[in-house]
């Protein structure tokens, strides 16, 4: 029950550079870029996590639905969630939500088997999902968004313009340091990765497989 | 670099923005006259001068009203729908 049925939106900006394919939760996925990944990963690394199951939510009553499914919710607008089992709840706007899996996780894929209830409307989402760790990325997203990343207090999440395309970002603490998640729209994901594997590749890093 | 303040996600940079135009009141199509509606579907007001403007912040989708100075190229404020007290 590994086969491949889902595809990454990176697929074909990541195929030539890639040396080692896996499969993540049904995704084809890039394992390894080559050697000294453990080094860009340290200074700048762009990993891909579009394969992690999502899932939006929007409407009047999608907090009180989610709630219901035993999903905490953000108090605020543009802040994120993350639960005992590292699935991350992020609310976009007013009435918007979206549900990312941590690896492995069900949690989205139980969500989407319930009918949604009273003013819940299911937002399908086709994310180019990133992530982007290592000591360089202050300076990655200096060089990349003007938005100033250093007024941020973490946990925090923001929507913002990265190389021209719109993201939403947050920012995670892990155990090597503050880690940066990005999404986009899938059909800009190809654009915004290669760009940024560019700019990281002048300050040490660029593109990470899942198994870096 | 021209900041714009967004309502709700705060300011930056005017590129993270799209204008719509200005804010345009609709004539009663039935009640009004054949040059108040043609004035309405035809022309535009060029008239620099404080004009309240549909501005969105594209990465959030937030559509909001800006007043501007467009003499001036000056915001006064900018407010979301139906928070203009």
């Amino acid at each position: 029950m590994n086969a491949v049925l889902r595809i990454s939106p990176l697929f074909d900006v990541q195929a030539p550079l890639a040396r080692d394919w896996t499969t993540r939760e049904r995704m084809q996925v890039v394992a390894r870029f080559g050697a000294d990944e453990a080094a860009r990963r340290a200074n700048a690394g762009i990993g891909d996590r579009s394969f992690l199951q999502r899932a939006g939510v929007k409407g009047a009553g999608a907090a009180a639905w989610l709630n219901a499914q035993g999903i905490d919710t953000p108090a605020q607008p543009n802040s994120f969630l993350q639960l005992a089992d590292g699935t991350l709840v992020a609310r976009l706007g007013l009435t918007e939500y979206l549900i990312e899996d941590a690896p492995g996780g069900t949690r989205t894929a139980a969500l989407m088997a319930q009918p949604p209830g009273e003013r819940v409307y299911p937002v399908p989402r086709f994310d180019a999902a990133l992530e982007l760790t290592g000591t360089q990325i202050p300076e990655l997203l200096r060089q990349t968004c003007a938005f100033d990343f250093s007024t941020l207090a973490a946990p925090a999440l923001v929507m913002t313009s990265m190389v021209g395309v719109g993201v939403t970002a947050l920012t995670l603490d892990s155990a090597e340091g503050p880690v940066v998640r990005l999404w986009c729209d899938g059909t800009w994901g190809g654009y915004l990765w290669l760009t940024l594997v560019e700019v990281a590749g002048d300050l040490g890093g660029g593109a990470v497989g899942v198994e870096a | 670099m021209k900041l714009m303040t967004c309502p709700v996600n705060g300011t930056r940079p005017v590129s993270e923005f799209v204008y719509w135009g200005e804010i345009r009141p609709m004539p009663d199509p039935d009640a009004c006259s054949d040059d108040e509606w043609a004035a309405y579907v035809f022309n535009r007001n060029g008239a620099p001068g404080v004009k309240k403007e549909w501005w969105c912040h594209t990465p959030s989708n937030t559509w909001f009203i800006a007043e501007r100075d467009t003499e001036k190229d000056f915001v006064l404020r900018t407010y979301l729908y139906g928070d203009d007290r």
